[in-house]
């Protein structure tokens, strides 16, 4: 085992980051606006409008849409997609011919991470739109500030879904299990316990965040604070996919076998 | 020229599963045939080598590097796998257009790369933007070529690539393999049809349960290949009257008739009836109608009873 690289060629085209930036977002973004894709999400629009036209009627649409919009449906939704994203990746389809070219997998795992965030914020706009159009079609919504916030609150469940998503997707064949495990333990469980024990709770930071800007409620931490949780959780989780991806293996059947 | 691929004691288990079991060998430029039945390693070395699995023991270069999660080792080869499976909802050119970037290429230099592969595995212009899932299995085959050569690689890794192609399909495709090695890239190919893979190959690999076995690998060197074959099958009017006269004249090993019309001789020296291999059968009267080897070199190192 003596061979030195130098006697051998080098490759004809360089690895270049920016051009596979851009190969795993078109990638991404082709297959997660696929037909069936933008069916699914017309299906989601309506029953988040059905969801907000029966909450209407009762007082507190703004509290409605952060504990059920922003806490429960939409981290649900985002962790969903994620988690699918990364474990079709894991796939033979995908991982005999992504894995193998001159991109280092964390590097993957990050540019995949960005583009599918991004497309995930953009197809969330229309059930965002359609509680927002309830909410102000029956003058629910009583100042019309409080919807950036809410946008604002729902860019950062989907930046902390989608990266725990990725994570969970990278550790198990069954995300959702382990989400509903998480689910219950730590944002149903410590996230509900008025101390400061429940800022461990992502969903608690995004209230903390949406009632510390509309004065809602009092909240135990900042915005800015809360901002900054979930962006270091959502990194550290980020993280962790990514070491995950470069040390996984890719034996085919014979590692199922096994 | 140094070898392309080394490997030394290597060994890769699955749990208790035997995928490599403890072999060395070299693999130079050419085109290499990587030959065994199935579950005898060929796939698990392709692992390895594309830097998917770790070995379990031993080692393994290729271009003097370790391959396992290796850019370096990447940017220069490339795999086509033996599964289907193709990604779902993206058609050929946005497939290839996408990796061509992520090898390293700018937006319209992949696709220029993209269109000019997909032409020169022949996949018909009108395939080029139906989804991957709606393509048939030959034409799947040729994509997956085409993923192959878009970076330029300097080693091609192709797992079964014939399966799924019609002859013409195979023709294409070994069309395309000696144009690679001509044009100085090194293939390495595995495949269950051993006579297009003995008309193609230079080397050959042969696994079994996981090991190299020495008797079988000898039997398909170069130098043996050379030699004449060591049994003919003889389709002719009258075997009987065919294999007294090669026996009279001390020619042969063993025969067998097998149909009304088919003999079957084993050689006491092969070169002795090859070298008058025309004369002697005039001599003989017999109306001959088909003189074949009985089985090639490659086939009966595949088929040998014991390791």
């Amino acid at each position: 085992m003596t061979a030195s690289t130098d006697v051998f060629p080098s490759p004809r085209v360089a690895p270049n980051l920016r051009n596979a930036f851009g190969g795993v977002a078109r990638l991404t973004v082709r297959r997660m606006l696929v037909l069936n894709q933008l069916w699914a999400l017309l299906v989601v629009t309506a029953v988040t409008g059905l969801f907000a036209w029966a909450a209407h009627h009762k007082a507190g649409f703004e509290g409605w849409v952060v504990d059920f919009y922003l806490s429960f449906f939409l981290p649900l939704l985002a962790f969903s997609s994620a988690s699918g994203a990364i474990r079709d990746d894991l796939r033979p389809a995908s991982s005999d011919y992504l894995y193998l070219r001159p991109l280092p997998r964390w590097a993957y795992a990050g540019f995949k991470y960005v583009t599918h965030v991004c497309v995930t914020q953009l197809t969330c706009l229309a059930p965002f739109a359609a509680i927002v159009g309830v909410g102000l079609f029956y003058h629910r919504l009583p100042q019309a500030g409080h919807v950036p916030v809410l946008l604002l609150g729902q860019i950062l469940v989907i930046v902390a879904a989608s990266s725990f998503g990725f994570l969970c997707g990278m550790l198990t064949s069954r995300p959702v299990v382990l989400a509903l495990i998480y689910g219950g333990v730590v944002e149903g469980g410590i996230g509900q316990i008025p101390t400061q024990l429940s800022r461990l709770s992502m969903l608690r930071q995004v209230k903390n965040f949406v009632e510390g800007l509309t004065g809602e409620a009092e909240t135990l931490g900042s915005p800015l604070s809360a901002v900054l949780v979930i962006l270091v959780f959502s990194a550290a989780t980020l993280a962790m996919a990514a070491v995950l991806l470069h040390l996984r293996e890719f034996s085919g059947s014979r590692g199922k076998e096994s | 020229m140094s070898a392309i691929i080394q490997a030394k004691n290597l060994s890769r288990f699955y749990g208790n599963i035997l995928g490599l079991n403890n072999v060395s060998f070299e693999v130079h430029a050419g085109i290499t045939g990587v030959v065994g039945p199935n579950g005898a390693g060929k796939t698990t070395l392709f692992r390895l080598l594309t830097g998917q699995v770790r070995p379990s023991s031993g080692t393994i270069e290729v271009f003097g590097q370790d391959p396992w999660n290796n850019p370096a080792v990447q940017a220069r080869l490339a795999y086509c796998p033996e599964s289907e499976d193709v990604p779902q909802g993206v058609d050929p050119i946005a497939w290839l257009v996408a990796l061509g970037m992520i090898s390293g290429y700018s937006a319209k230099a992949a696709k220029d790369r993209a269109c000019a592969m997909l032409k020169r595995v022949r996949l018909p212009e009108a395939a080029w933007r139906k989804r991957l899932t709606a393509h048939s299995k030959g034409m799947r085959q040729r994509v997956k070529l085409a993923q192959c050569l878009l970076h330029e690689p300097q080693l091609i890794i192709l797992d079964e690539p014939m399966n799924g192609l019609d002859p013409v399909g195979r023709e294409d495709f070994s069309v395309v393999l000696r144009e690679l090695a001509a044009g100085g890239a090194s293939v390495l190919i595995s495949s269950h049809l051993l006579h297009d893979l003995e008309a193609l190959c230079s080397e050959f690999l042969l696994f079994r349960w996981g090991r190299i076995p020495r008797a079988e690998a000898e039997a398909a060197s170069p130098d043996a290949r050379k030699r004449w074959p060591a049994a003919t099958t003889f389709r002719c009017g009258d075997p009987e009257a065919l294999a007294r006269f090669l026996f009279d004249r001390k020619l042969v090993r063993a025969f067998e008739i097998e149909e009304p019309d088919t003999l079957r001789v084993q050689w006491r020296d092969p070169e002795l009836f090859y070298s008058r291999f025309h004369g002697l059968l005039l001599e003989s009267g017999v109306p001959i109608q088909e003189v074949r080897e009985t089985a090639s070199l490659l086939e009966r190192a595949i088929h040998a009873p014991s390791l």
